[in-house]
């Protein structure tokens, strides 16, 4: 659905003589159609700048981006602030109609996009008496009113209570399963790990790993490793394929469920003797921490 | 973009700013009624400027408010963002801006000039006789060549909305141009005379011709004195004076388009 490929932005900075600062480096990812991809990152990692180069609010130094022809977007900005003035039936109606929607389909849709979020029962009511939760939702409902193909959403969990994430949550496997495809940024890892069919992590402008669910959850799956710190074990090790830790004393060592057998009796073979070996205790935080850390 | 329309017109009528211009120019043209008594010889003359220029104040009061602060208030609450995320293009942007303003000062303007009408109709059947000269045509005609006015001076606030993202700022190059294009053809007139013509350099002359042709000549609008006394524009001038304003704006919103499909929007 997405395709960027090696896409670089630079931007002006403000004191006098300043070179250019780099703020997308070589970002290049695919979403796939009838996925969920998230996007995660520090603040300042340019998850929000690759989804607004995706939406064509800025134009990339080099590199390009790939949006199957036609596609019907949805799009919900970080910290959204819509036209207050306007009734939450005016809003939906403004984004549904600028994609050419007519009133009798209009009728029937706001009142399903209102309900997904919870908020059939508010549609006369103007946006400046909605608290910042509300206006999130109503947002959600206004980027999925004209039954998009794609659906971009910018932290779309942000501001939201315990029951409204929740909403967002079961609202984006709902998507999912009818077959649209969906990218958003957020900080809440617990739900990207649940939610994503493939992470990709970002740092100071680039894309530091691309990971699958499958990844993830061959990650948690996994067994720790405990051996003596030694240059010759490290290489035995990294010979062997597996992904290593360097710890003061000793070499950590994650190891697959399904290798364990394999590594173990290289580890025999080798008579490199070890110190503990446990479950793993990886998880998205744990990497997301550990490419932050580098 | 008829959704981008409605959208700008809603929000122009129902701001609290042009509720409170909007009430207050009421409030003139209801007091002309009273006002107008001041001055018996010229009551008609005086009622017909009264309501014109209450009107006029009107516009230029909502465009220095409202049209000054639309797509800076965009920029900022990064409203934007979503209205772009739909299949909007930049130019469909400032077009859309654009014609939902004038459906704003097309609803000010026709209900200003009702009420306008039964204040001056009240007065002329009150004192007839000192509205001999009185036509509703050319009363007509005033306030239809002050709301081109109000058109052109809003297709330069909106090029200077995008130059600059500062609402001060344009408002302070959107009237500085406004003062210059109701004065610039007394200044060429003048410096075009045998007096007025040794007063400037020759540089400074050529100045000023050069900027006749960029600067809007806002004078041509100002029709109120020969309809005041119910005179009408010949029907060439007419024309011209329609074509140059519809022109003038469409060259100042295609270059506004231009200058806002660079504009970084990070």
């Amino acid at each position: 659905m997405i395709h960027v490929k090696k896409v670089y932005k630079s931007i002006k900075q403000k004191k006098l003589l300043a070179s250019r600062l780099e703020i997308l480096k070589d970002v290049s990812f695919c979403v796939p159609e009838g996925k969920i991809v998230s996007i995660i990152g520090q603040n300042g990692a340019g998850k929000s700048t690759i989804i607004k180069t995706i939406l064509g609010f800025t134009v990339p130094d080099s590199g390009t981006i790939d949006l199957r022809e036609g596609v019907r977007i949805g799009y919900l900005p970080e910290n959204a602030y819509y036209y207050d003035y306007l009734s939450f039936r005016e809003l939906l109606w403004f984004s549904a109609s600028s994609f050419g929607m007519k009133k009798a389909d209009f009728i029937v849709k706001a009142e399903r996009a209102a309900k997904q979020v919870g908020m059939h029962t508010e549609l006369n009511r103007r946006l400046r008496t909605f608290s910042k939760g509300m206006t999130q939702r109503a947002g959600l409902a206004a980027a999925i009113v004209h039954d998009p193909e794609l659906l971009i959403f910018d932290e779309p969990m942000s501001g939201l209570d315990p029951f409204g994430r929740q909403m967002v949550f079961d609202l984006m496997i709902d998507l999912r399963s009818r077959g649209k495809t969906i990218l958003f940024c957020s900080h809440i890892l617990s739900d990207v790990e649940r939610l994503c069919d493939e992470v990709i992590i970002m740092h100071s402008g680039e894309v530091r790993r691309n990971l699958s669910r499958a990844d993830i959850f061959l990650a948690q799956k996994g067994v720790e490793i405990l051996v003596e710190y030694s240059s010759q074990n490290e290489e035995t090790l990294r010979m062997a394929g597996c992904q290593i830790k360097k710890l003061p004393e000793h070499l950590c060592v994650y190891v697959d469920a399904g290798k364990l057998n394999h590594i173990l009796a290289i580890l025999h073979s080798k008579s490199i003797s070890v110190a503990n070996i446990q479950s793993s205790d990886i998880t998205l935080e744990s990497i997301f921490n550990d490419i932050v850390a580098q | 973009m008829l959704p981008l329309i409605t959208v700008t017109f809603l929000q122009g009528v129902r701001s609290r700013i042009f509720f409170g211009i909007f009430v207050f120019s009421l409030f003139v043209v209801v007091l002309s009624a009273v006002f107008a008594n001041f001055f018996m010889q010229d009551l008609g003359k005086v009622a017909f400027d009264f309501n014109i220029s209450a009107i006029s104040v009107a516009g230029l009061l909502i465009s220095a408010s409202l049209s000054v602060n639309l797509i800076a208030q965009d920029l900022d609450k990064r409203t934007i963002y979503f209205v772009l995320s739909r299949p909007i293009s930049r130019t469909r942007y400032i077009w859309g801006k654009y014609f939902g303003l004038l459906a704003v000062f097309f609803f000010a303007y026709f209900l200003l000039t009702i009420v306008s009408c039964f204040t001056l109709l009240y007065l002329k059947h009150q004192f007839s006789l000192y509205f001999s000269s009185f036509s509703w045509l050319a009363y007509l005609q005033a306030i239809y060549f002050d709301f081109l006015k109000i058109m052109v001076f809003n297709s330069i606030i909106l090029l200077f909305a995008v130059i600059t993202t500062s609402s001060f700022v344009n408002l302070l190059f959107s009237l500085a141009t406004y003062l210059v294009g109701q004065s610039i053809s007394d200044v060429i007139n003048f410096i075009s005379i045998g007096a007025g013509k040794e007063t400037v350099t020759p540089m400074v002359h050529d100045l000023l011709f050069f900027l006749r042709y960029i600067i809007p000549n806002f004078e041509l609008f100002d029709v109120k004195v020969i309809s005041a006394h119910g005179m009408f524009v010949s029907a060439a001038d007419f024309c011209y004076f329609t074509m140059y304003g519809v022109v003038y704006s469409t060259i100042v919103l295609c270059l506004t388009a231009t200058i806002f499909k660079r504009k970084e929007l990070l």
